[in-house]
């Protein structure tokens, strides 16, 4: 039945379009024509009628009018055609010409309009879903790459950008392995990623490579990836999904440092408290030998001077390692941190030689900012001046005895992320700042910089305990040191003291004279 | 001259802080335990205590605070080879500074001992107390 229709449509079409050329005829010339010429026509014009049916498909506006024509016209010649047919019949089938034809026409117009309309939902939709996508996109920790296989950024996410520093477009159409890892194949990472990923043709999973920032910097990023594939079966796209796990990096490297300084502290100190032992019937008993042969052997006098030597000797080398693992204890007062800062570059001064300068700044009787009033700090005056000298003694070192070195008294908060990489409490602290004009140091150095007996002066000329007391003094204080040093650049030590709240007395007691000191013109009080 | 009472567990160190005072002239009286060194104290008078810190049975600190009980006024130096790995060892330190007029660290010299005690013999003399005046003593 289906057929049927569509084969009169078509007829009625082709009709409606002869019709018009013969607009002029007479309706019986017509009949007469069509009795004879009718089923001739209807079959040899069905090419005609096909065409006509897309033309239908992929009207216009203005084609509905040329259509709503063609539908009239193949009315007429319906009745034309089925002028023998019973008139219910006929009704009946035009009704569902009607219904099918019209229909199909107002259905395909309807049907443009809901596709044109299902496509701007979808557009919507779409843009919604990228908009959606985009946000997570951008919003997400995670690391987000879209490569080709190739290497050619086709995208990256804000995560990206802001780890590395890099704009968008510094990135995107670039290669991503050239920009990352400019040594190629020869780069360490790039050999074992090879080697993981059998040459790219496998996925990787939580494998962790480093990602270098725009200023040099190092990320450490863990990467899982994915293929997208073509429609030929190919991988058209590499899809990276990272995590930045420097800081987990940081925190579990700083846990460990901890506990490697905690282990090696709690042996030092050990050995140190049998030492100190040990050593005081050496150290007296030398002495009394000393005394007992005086006048009498004057050689075997000299052999207990020499024990003697050896004694105290041993006896400052086991200071340095008390200090560094806090098992001598020393009374703390608070002090007002700048009062007891310019105090201690007096005693601190006598360890320079004289060509070398110190500037200070946020202290001293030079300071009339008063930036500093109210930090106070918990510490052992002693151990002040022994942290001090010893970092006077080193950046001397470091400036081969001459240069100036600049101490600065400032505060800092320490938030939870900083807190992670010194392993210090959240909160306010002092921040004493020493900075020399030095050779700077290597990473190597850095890393062993307060371990006991590391030294980098030649043999005989440093105990290596220096720093680790440092170290071990300013932990005792609830503070760290932040070493920033860059070779031959110079090194700044910043020592973290907590911030106290101040003796009752303290607040009560009116501010100190000041002595009567040459000050600079910047403000910076120069010792020297 | 002032008679002295040493406690320190490890004889070949107590030996050697008692020949050590002798040289200044001091009277001493030397004890490996510090249970006993407490009976002693019952029983004699003395004008200045040397303890060992870190010592069995009853610690230096238990023993300064046992002695703090029964008088006020007796000087007590402490003696610290700096503290082997021991608990609440901040605490520790604390109550000592707290309890003893002076805390000296080992090793140290002839001289310096002797002039640390005779330093809180003084303060004695004075009618202070060492402790108000600090007397930590740093052997570098």
């Amino acid at each position: 039945m289906v057929g049927l229709f569509i084969l009169i449509d078509f007829s009625a079409e082709m009709a409606g379009v002869a019709f018009r050329g013969h607009p002029g005829e007479s309706q019986a010339k017509i009949v007469e024509f069509l009795d004879r010429w009718a089923a001739p026509i209807e079959i040899s014009l069905l090419p005609v009628i096909f065409l006509a049916v897309l033309f239908i498909f992929y009207k216009n506006t203005k084609q509905r009018e040329v259509m709503s024509q063609i539908y009239k016209a193949s009315l007429s010649l319906r009745r034309l055609l089925a002028e023998d047919g019973p008139v219910e019949e006929e009704i009946a089938l035009q009704n569902k010409v009607e219904g099918s034809f019209s229909g199909k026409i107002l259905q395909d117009l309807k049907l443009s309009e809901f596709s044109f309309r299902v496509l701007q939902i979808h557009k919507e939709k779409l843009k919604e879903e990228m908009a959606f996508q985009e946000h997570i996109m951008n919003e997400m920790s995670g690391l987000v790459v879209l490569l080709s296989p190739k290497g050619i950024i086709k995208y990256v996410n804000k995560a990206i950008l802001e780890t590395t520093g890099y704009k968008k477009d510094e990135l995107l159409g670039l290669n991503w392995w050239k920009i990352f890892y400019p040594a190629g194949r020869d780069d360490p990472e790039i050999i074992e990623l090879n080697r993981i990923s059998d040459g790219g043709r496998r996925c990787i999973r939580d494998h962790v490579m480093t990602l270098r920032t725009k200023d040099g910097g190092e990320r450490k990023v863990s990467w899982t990836t994915g293929n997208i594939f073509g429609d030929d079966g190919q991988p058209s796209a590499l899809i990276g999904v990272g995590t930045d796990i420097t800081m987990e990096r940081s925190r579990a490297a700083n846990e460990s440092e901890q506990e490697k300084m905690k282990a090696l502290a709690s042996m030092a100190g050990g050995l140190a408290h049998e030492i100190s032992n040990a050593l005081q019937p050496v150290l007296g008993m030398s002495e009394i030998l000393e005394i007992r042969l005086k006048g009498k052997d004057e050689e075997l006098e000299e052999c207990s001077r020499t024990i003697k030597r050896n004694a105290m000797h041993a006896r400052d080398i086991v200071a340095g390692v008390l200090a560094f693992s806090r098992r001598d204890q020393k009374k703390k007062d608070i002090y007002k941190a700048a009062d007891l800062l310019d105090e201690v570059m007096e005693f601190a001064d006598e360890f320079l030689p004289m060509e070398v300068r110190v500037s200070c700044f946020g202290f001293g009787p030079g300071d009339i900012s008063g930036v500093n009033d109210d930090v106070y700090i918990n510490v052992n005056r002693t151990e002040m001046v022994q942290v001090v000298a010893n970092m006077f003694t080193n950046a001397a070192h470091a400036m081969k005895q001459n240069g100036v070195i600049e101490v600065m008294l400032g505060q800092a908060s320490v938030d939870e992320v900083i807190s992670v990489s010194t392993g210090i409490k959240p909160g306010r602290y002092a921040v004493v700042s020493i900075k020399d004009q030095g050779i700077g140091m290597n990473d190597e150095v850095k890393k062993s910089l307060f371990t006991p007996f590391f030294t980098t002066k030649p043999l005989g000329e440093g105990t290596g305990l220096g720093l680790a007391a440092v170290y071990g003094i300013v932990r005792d204080w609830g503070g760290s040191i932040k070493v920033d040093s860059k070779e031959c650049d110079g090194t700044t030590f910043h020592i973290y003291i907590p911030l106290v709240e101040p003796e009752k007395e303290q607040i009560e007691k009116p501010a100190g004279e000041t002595m009567e000191t040459e000050s600079d013109a910047d403000g910076a009080h120069t010792y020297h | 001259m002032a008679r002295i009472l040493i406690i320190d567990d490890m004889p070949w160190v107590l030996n050697t802080v008692a020949m050590m005072l002798r040289q200044h002239g001091h009277q001493v009286t030397a004890l490996e335990d510090s249970q006993a060194a407490c009976s002693v104290l019952e029983d004699q008078e003395f004008d200045l205590v040397l303890t060992d810190v870190l010592m069995p049975d009853l610690d230096g600190r238990d023993l300064i605070r046992h002695i703090r009980e029964r008088s006020d006024y007796l000087p007590i130096i402490a003696m610290t080879g700096g503290g082997r790995s021991i608990s609440n060892m901040e605490e520790f330190f604390m109550d000592l500074y707290e309890l003893a007029d002076s805390v000296m660290k080992k090793p140290f010299t002839i001289r310096e001992i002797g002039d640390e005690v005779g330093r809180i013999l003084a303060l004695k003399e004075q009618g202070s107390h060492g402790r108000e005046c600090s007397g930590i003593i740093t052997t570098s």
